[in-house]
């Protein structure tokens, strides 16, 4: 079942409630999660602090998300400063075809599609790669619930469920052995996720915070992807966010990706 | 008179009275030992030049620790760089950030002066902090880098040389979209660099046309927000085997980076320019040797005999004194040999002038620091090897001579005295009105064996040396030509990829009637198993068939067609390197993605791995949908002042219009001219040393018949005008015989250009035989004066009292 779909990461950025109340098993719970992020359209402005040694780099980007029956975009651009702006990448998710990844760099004025295997790759500094760009990716990976606890910062009673790649090209070309999420068990949004290395040692863990309800979907304030060590992290604040307000398909166009 | 030490000597009576005698025609002597001696300066000197460039290349390559293979990626975040380090076969590894920018103004460091530059240049910065030393540059002046300086950079020497930047100069650079101040702390020179650095991927790589600055990598973290890489510089271990490291290399990068090309330290363009161009001096100088060495057998043998003729009778009196003939070939071998070592020590100390000469131009004309010069003791062993052969060839014939005496030739008359014109001579002679010239053109040939060499010796020196500008007009020339054959009016490039809509809006905004996109790039050609899967870097243009605007010359097959999208032509060397001809099929990858090309047609390109591909081709295999690098304009009235709008616009490096690349082609080429201009000189002097010692012996030799003349009332100034006319009229037929000669050598030296470079095609023009022949027809009457005034040094009386008058 090829229902890819787009949020920010397999963290999600966006996340929808879902009406089932009972104990669902791991696939439908995800499943669950990944229904909840399909707005028609939504648009999302935030401040990204990368913090690491020295003083945090702050930058701004927009994030247009459109979702049609059988394909799911999103472009992500920065605004500020002077150094990223313009910079930007495109993700497409068509049922029954790979992931297409495009990244633009103004500096070198090129557009360069994102192979498979270059998913692993580190973006524009952050503590994100371009694989945590894309949607759950249902059919390539093994879910199964582990346990139940507490959702921590974000409140609330948690699932633990752990994803691990089935799919041999996915195994191949991630830079994860496996996955372990926490899916609110009320608001079916992933609060907080590990991301364990190849070597199956803890690399990066990531959080949301701040839940509000706009309209019907469940959307966290703050977002944070931070080293195993703490040494380094990506901070994402959302500044503002409109969901189902149309906007032009330019905004998630190859066109639109590499204007300056 | 011999000094009485010199009487002294412990030598044999006969290697006394010879060496004595030498002071008689020392100066014919000299003009032999000097041909002799300019044809050895010429092998020695311009060959161990050209060595020397290129050892001084490798010494500064090993100085500089250059690298062994460059990896060109898009750039990328170093963190995402795979292990490249552990490759095996790798030694060590530098990553580094190349970005092409502009430099827009310099304030002068002194005055603060501000000055326009527009000069693009490439800001490279170390990725990393690294303890490599691969292409590490030499401090000329200033301070280098210094991390508690971000702003300071250091600059390539020929930012400095070709654009006035110095030390302390505050420097306006364009990065991307942002304007940085930078200030000079250093100036450098780099092996990788070594040509005064040209941007290879314009269309004319002209000097100075790209500046060279090192940066803080500070300087581009804080741009991007994260330190960026596109080229990894590696030094191999020196058991490494290059080609399978190469594709594991390339194999491991491309897992995470996406990989444009990699160049080894010989296919480099400046390393290839290079070679190239003094691959075309390796194929001239041999010809100028051998016009030489032709010219030195001729003379030498020539002066030899006139030795041994001038002593027959000395030598018949020492034979009938007892002196065996073997004594006597003795000495004059023993002569013949400090003869042979002085030419030697000469042309040696010659070789010297003629090497720093050549490597001034050279270095001058491609913008190369001056290499060291460094006589090859091969090229001094077969110079000497050379004149030995030829002293002992021109001896072995006067020796034979030596042989033959008996002690009654002291007896004898000299028999060139008893010389006469032939019919055709007398029959010339009577033709003409006036005495000074049918005396003239009878005394050519009563000698007519040594007239007939002197032609053929001047001619072969006129001719060939004609040649050499007809053969380098032509290389100009048919650069130029090929310029002027295509159909568009400027070639615009732009500094990186430009969209579709971009491009139109560029075009529209500037009022372009027609255009044609071209894009451009590097495939690697994969060899097949059986080449041990060997990579062979293509440097690909992509054009539209169906806009055939920029014209190659076709030397087999077809030129490229939309009916056929893989169909690609390739330069000729090239697929002599591969072994492919055409509808031979190849495999290319272009950052990661093979494809199957056929090969439509071959060309004749300036530089080797050139191919020409469909634009949709190209672009497919590029990732380059909907882009250009670059495009060809056509039907703008006024390329002036489009020139100035597209100078001005963020996506165009440089616009260059048809005029403007013949110019820059003639401009680059003006210093190579010196070099043969250099040439020709010396061949001029050959000739006149040759028309000094041969026609100039017969002048002699016939002074008692100018005496009759003066005594018959002739004035001094026509025995002048005869032997000035004489001179002249050998030298007019030389130059006749010298036309053809020139004709054919150029075609000679043109194919074999051709063979190692691209296709010439000889043009014929007067002003290359004029270049030649008109210092020729001024300077070779000039050898008749002082062969005159030996002539009419002689008072008259002191003649008639000898009765040595005819």
């Amino acid at each position: 079942m090829n229902k890819a779909t787009l949020v920010l990461c397999c963290m999600s950025l966006i996340s929808l409630p879902v009406s089932a109340a009972t104990a669902p098993d791991a696939m439908a719970l995800m499943k669950q999660v990944d229904q909840g992020n399909r707005p028609t359209f939504e648009k999302v402005t935030m401040k990204m602090e990368v913090r690491g040694s020295g003083d945090p780099l702050v930058r701004d980007l927009t994030w247009h998300f459109t979702n049609a029956p059988a394909k799911r975009t999103s472009l992500l651009k920065f605004n500020s400063p002077a150094n990223v702006q313009g910079s930007g990448t495109l993700v497409v998710e068509q049922q029954g075809e790979d992931n297409a990844i495009w990244h633009y760099q103004p500096s070198t004025r090129n557009v360069r599609r994102i192979s498979s295997q270059h998913r692993q790759n580190r973006f524009m500094g952050t503590d994100f790669v371009f694989e945590d760009f894309e949607g759950l990716k249902l059919d390539k990976y093994r879910f199964s619930l582990l346990r139940k606890e507490s959702c921590g910062n974000a409140g609330g009673s948690c699932e633990v469920v752990e994803a691990v790649a089935t799919d041999k090209s996915e195994k191949a070309g991630s830079s994860y052995s496996k996955k372990l999420f926490w899916v609110d068990a009320d608001k079916h949004v992933i609060t907080r996720t590990e991301l364990y290395d190849t070597d199956g040692k803890l690399a990066k863990t990531y959080e949301s915070s701040g839940f509000r309800k706009l309209g019907s979907h469940w959307r966290p304030q703050v977002q944070e992807m931070r080293t195993a060590d703490g040494s380094h992290s990506t901070r994402l604040t959302e500044v503002d966010r409109s969901l189902d307000q149309p906007f032009d398909a330019y905004y998630v166009s190859q066109q639109y990706l590499r204007s300056d | 008179m011999m000094p009485a030490w010199f009487r002294r000597l412990p030598f044999p009576t006969p290697l006394k009275h010879l060496a004595g005698s030498t002071w008689l025609m020392a100066g014919r002597l000299l003009a032999m030992g000097s041909i002799a001696g300019f044809g050895l300066a010429v092998f020695v000197g311009a060959l161990s030049a050209i060595d020397s460039a290129l050892d001084s290349r490798d010494i500064w390559y090993a100085q500089g620790h250059l690298a062994d293979l460059e990896l060109r990626v898009a750039a990328d975040d170093v963190e995402n760089f795979p292990a490249l380090r552990n490759v095996p076969g790798v030694a060590d590894l530098r990553l580094r950030m190349v970005y092409p920018g502009a430099l827009e103004r310099v304030e002068s460091g002194q005055g603060g002066a501000r000055r326009e530059v527009g000069v693009r240049v490439l800001a490279i910065a170390t990725a990393r902090d690294s303890d490599s030393t691969i292409n590490t540059q030499q401090l000329v002046s200033g301070k280098p880098l210094d991390a508690q300086d971000p702003e300071g950079v250091v600059i390539e020497r020929s930012l400095a040389r070709y654009h006035d930047v110095g030390v302390g100069d505050r420097l306006n650079v364009k990065l991307g979209k942002e304007r940085i101040d930078l200030h000079v702390r250093g100036i450098v020179s780099d092996a990788e660099f070594l040509l005064a650095p040209a941007n290879p991927s314009l269309f004319v790589p002209s000097k100075g046309s790209l500046g060279v600055i090192y940066l803080q990598p500070a300087v581009l973290s804080k741009r991007f927000g994260f330190m960026p890489a596109n080229s990894a510089l590696f030094r191999l271990k020196t058991d490494a085997d290059p080609h399978s490291v190469r594709t594991d290399i390339i194999e491991l990068a491309q897992t995470r980076l996406n990989v444009d090309h990699t160049l080894a330290r010989d296919e480099q363009f400046s390393h290839q320019f290079l070679e190239k161009d003094l691959g075309m001096f390796r194929i001239v100088v041999p010809v100028i040797v051998m016009v030489s060495a032709l010219s030195a057998v001729f003379v030498t043998s020539f002066l030899f005999l006139q030795w041994v003729a001038g002593e027959r009778k000395t030598m018949a009196v020492f034979l009938a004194l007892g002196h065996p003939p073997s004594r006597l070939a003795a000495s004059f071998a023993a002569m013949f040999l400090y003869l042979a070592g002085g030419v030697v020590l000469g042309g040696l100390a010659f070789s010297m002038m003629v090497g720093q000469g050549f490597l001034q131009n050279f270095s001058e004309a491609i913008g190369l620091p001056m290499p060291v010069l460094a006589l090859s003791p091969a090229y001094i062993g077969w110079g000497m090897a050379g004149v030995l052969a030829v002293f002992a060839l021109a001896g072995g014939i006067a020796l034979s001579r030596v042989f033959g005496l008996t002690p009654r030739d002291a007896m004898r008359d000299d028999v060139a005295r008893t010389r006469r014109p032939d019919r055709l001579g007398s029959l010339l002679g009577r033709l003409l009105p006036t005495s000074w010239l049918r005396i003239a053109v009878r005394s050519l040939f009563r000698h007519r064996v040594v007239s007939l060499v002197s032609i053929v010796a001047v001619a072969l020196g006129f001719g060939i040396n004609a040649a050499f500008f007809i053969a380098f007009s032509s290389f100009v020339g048919t650069s130029v030509k090929r310029v002027e054959a295509n159909q568009w009016d400027a070639a615009v490039d732009f500094v990186a990829p430009v969209w579709k809509e971009d491009v139109e809006r560029l075009v529209s905004d500037n009022g372009i009637e027609d255009y044609a996109e071209y894009t451009k790039g590097v495939a690697q050609v994969i060899g097949t198993m059986a080449q041990g899967g060997r990579r062979t870097n293509l440097y690909v243009a992509g054009f539209d068939p169906d806009k055939p605007w920029h014209v190659v010359a076709m030397t087999a097959g077809q030129p490229l067609s939309a009916k056929q999208e893989n169909g690609i032509l390739l330069e000729q060397s090239t697929a002599r390197e591969l072994g492919v001809g055409v509808n031979d099929t190849l495999t290319v990858e272009v950052q990661g993605q093979r494809a199957v090309v056929r090969i439509r047609g071959l060309f004749s390109g300036a530089m080797p791995g050139e191919a020409h591909f469909t634009l949709a081709m190209h672009r497919r295999l590029a990732d380059l949908d909907e882009r250009a690098t670059g495009l060809f304009v056509r039907g703008h009235g006024d390329l002036d002042t489009l020139d100035n709008s597209l100078r001005q616009h963020p996506d165009v490096q440089q616009m260059l219009t048809r005029d403007q690349v013949s110019r820059e082609i003639l401009s680059a080429s003006g210093q190579v001219t010196e070099i043969i201009r250099l040439g020709a000189m010396i061949s001029l002097a050959i000739a006149a040393l040759f028309v000094f010692a041969c026609v100039g012996y017969t002048v002699l030799q016939r002074r008692r018949e100018y005496q009759m003349l003066r005594l018959l009332g002739y004035s001094d100034s026509v025995v002048v005008a005869i032997i000035v006319v004489e001179i002249a009229l050998l030298g007019a037929a030389a130059m006749l015989l010298a036309a053809p000669i020139g004709a054919v050598a150029a075609e000679y030296l043109n194919q074999k250009l051709s063979q190692a470079w691209f296709q010439i095609d000889t043009i014929i023009s007067a002003s290359d035989y004029l270049k030649t022949f008109l210092p020729g027809f001024i300077l070779l009457p000039l050898v008749a004066l002082p062969v005159a005034r030996t002539v009419l040094r002689v008072p008259l009386e002191q003649d008639l009292r000898t009765r040595e008058i005819s």
